[in-house]
């Protein structure tokens, strides 16, 4: 039984998303997720650094491993209302844009939590999308600047930064 | 180099001075006070070994592994100062008792396990930090250890490298990725000699001896050595079945996490009751009372406590009383609804048993091991799988060099090794304790009754 897992799946069920990681995009969407759902407020204490693909977590990839294969039973658990309405708030973020593959929606949220891991953690000023594009090709992601405008203009609507 | 320090596994081992800096501060002593095994000397007595040695055995084993990629990725001085610290600093964070206090947020208190009651699981709570995140505020914000490292940037850097954090050197970040489980190598050895059990003694000298670094900075074994690291693996997987997992050391652990989360829901006996709190301590002048003793004394404290339940769990530690098995019911490969049932019937039938023994149910602990597989990630992936993970996950996995490839592979995807067959099963336990506090009727009448709940 641990808290951290129970936790994790009623969140990923309050959004709507699957815990399938039975390939490479659908692991990325779930670690971007889980990262902005924290940051957001829905605290799963899982530890996030930059690595790759930008935040990354362990922990996270090794309970979500778990838990696909069926060993947390979630089943007499509901997540408080403050978490709800945080996930509520976070869905437009999360959900699958129209037509949108799963490999595009892996890139377009790493681009999110990645923007946002450089904003919070390493001083990145989202003000200047210019300079926030330039860092990101720093750490070797590359994105134009529409995108970045674009994906900072989504994290305010969602008051994430 | 400066002084040298003589090791009961690794032998002398050199320290910088700045090594030598670090080690003597306040804060890196603390480790003195930390048991690696946490409360396993209740059934090894002779596990009392430290955070302390096996951080300077890491700092002895990187040394070595430095030596060796130095050539092969042209590092500079600096480069391997660095990761060399990094190694020593890995668990500076660790909290008293190590991981048995970092997790009791994560604790589900038995009342909330069983019954048919919604419960609500408040994720909006705060909760503890892990000790990597605290490592890196002790070394970023402690005054002596900023002193040892000269300065907040260079302290930084350091945590950067054993948070793993990729800014913080792309040249070296292949190799912390793929090397920091030279953590392992120190603890496997270490524990088994210090339980006295014979499950974890590696090929230690070969399996450093036959390492070699690729040109892109990934760690891995040569050919020739992969029956060691295989053994390596094996001896993994037996102590977590021998030591680690224990049932006696596993239940009494289990009490105590129990223990410390209820004092910290109630906000009793000292138990830090948020991350702030613990930030506090860690970054002030207390972090050296942040020992093995800040639990001793709440586990003391709380064997007055007024809650029936704090109270029994207190003594049940103290008095070294440790919970009794009352049931395991193992699941190895696949699985085969046992451990469900059981895991239903507890939920289930907890109370109403606790009722007729006329104890608190949360005198009964009902937890589970951690899946554990020979590969770290092998038994969650079948092999098809195992060959889709991208590179945050396959660094973490063990690697050999076959033949004349440039970059290693891992051993998984090796057709000719154990793990490449063993690599997706998983061991995994379910067990129900009972603090019965030297009642051995209690104990007698649960087994009684729980006796086919997995039938």
């Amino acid at each position: 039984m641990d808290e951290r897992r129970i936790g994790l799946a009623l969140a990923l069920r309050e959004l709507g998303i699957s815990g399938d990681v039975s390939d490479f995009a659908s692991r990325l969407i779930l670690q971007k997720t889980v990262y902005l759902i924290e940051e957001a407020g829905i605290k799963l204490s899982y530890p996030f650094n930059w690595y790759l693909r930008g935040p990354y977590s362990p922990a996270l990839t090794r309970d979500l491993f778990d838990l696909a294969s069926n060993r947390e039973d979630i089943d007499g658990w509901v997540l408080d209302e403050h978490s709800r309405s945080v996930a509520q708030r976070l869905r437009p973020l999360i959900s699958d844009e129209p037509d949108e593959e799963p490999a595009a929606k892996a890139r377009r949220l790493e681009l999110l939590a990645s923007l946002h891991y450089l904003s919070r953690r390493r001083g990145v000023d989202l003000r200047d999308a210019e300079q926030a594009t330039a860092q990101l090709a720093l750490n070797g992601k590359h994105f134009n600047n529409a995108e970045v405008v674009a994906a900072i203009q989504r994290l305010r609507d969602v008051d994430l930064v | 180099m400066g002084k040298l320090i003589v090791d009961s596994i690794h032998g002398d081992i050199r320290l910088t001075d700045e090594e030598r800096g670090v080690i003597d501060t306040a804060s890196f002593q603390r480790l003195r006070s930390l048991k690696q095994l946490g409360m396993g000397q209740v059934t090894y007595p002779g596990a009392t070994h430290t955070r302390f040695a096996h951080s300077i055995g890491v700092l002895g084993i990187m040394a070595r592994v430095t030596d060796i990629a130095r050539e092969a990725l042209g590092l500079k001085d600096d480069q391997v100062k660095n990761i060399r610290l990094a190694g020593l600093l890995h668990d500076i964070g660790h909290y008293p008792y190590s991981h048995l206090m970092e997790v009791i947020d994560n604790v589900i208190l038995t009342e909330d396990f069983v019954g048919s009651d919604p419960k609500t699981l408040d994720a909006s709570k705060d909760k503890y930090q892990d000790h990597e995140e605290i490592g890196e505020l002790i070394v970023t914000q402690q005054g002596d250890i900023l002193a040892a490292l000269g300065g907040e940037q260079r302290a930084k850097q350091i945590a950067d490298l054993f948070r793993r954090n990729e800014t913080a050197d792309p040249q070296l970040s292949k190799l912390i990725h793929s090397s920091l489980d030279m953590d392992r190598l120190d603890y496997l050895i270490r524990d088994t000699k210090a339980a006295g059990v014979p499950y974890g003694q590696i090929d230690l000298n070969y399996l450093i001896n036959s390492l070699r670094v690729s040109k892109s900075g990934v760690i891995g074994v040569e050919r020739k050595a992969i029956t060691a690291l295989e053994h390596f693996a094996l001896a993994r997987f037996f102590m977590h079945k021998a030591v680690y997992f224990h049932k006696t050391t596993f239940g009494i652990e289990e009490a105590c996490r129990q223990l410390l989360r209820r004092c910290k829901n109630a906000a009793s006996h000292g138990v830090p009751i948020s991350s702030r709190e613990v930030r506090e301590i860690v970054t002030g002048e207390a972090l050296g009372t942040f020992t093995d003793a800040f639990v001793d004394r709440i586990i003391q404290n709380a064997t007055a406590d007024r809650d029936e339940c704090i109270r029994s769990l207190a003594q049940s530690i103290q008095n070294r009383r440790t919970p009794k098995l009352v049931k395991q019911v193992v699941e190895l490969g696949a699985e085969d609804g046992k451990g469900r049932l059981f895991k239903s019937e507890c939920k289930h039938q907890l109370s109403e048993l606790a009722a007729r023994l006329g104890i608190h149910v949360g005198r009964f602990l009902y937890a589970t091991t951690k899946p554990l597989a020979v590969e770290k990630r092998g038994g969650r992936l079948d092999v098809r799988a195992a060959r889709d993970l991208e590179s945050e996950e396959r660094d973490e996995l063990m690697k050999v060099f076959i033949g004349e490839n440039d970059e290693p592979i891992s051993l998984v995807d090796v057709p000719e090794t154990l793990l490449h067959h063993l690599g997706s099963q998983r061991w995994f336990a379910h067990r129900l304790y009972i603090v019965d506090n030297g009642n051995p009727e209690l104990v007698v009448r649960a087994r009684e009754a729980v006796a086919k709940w997995d039938t």
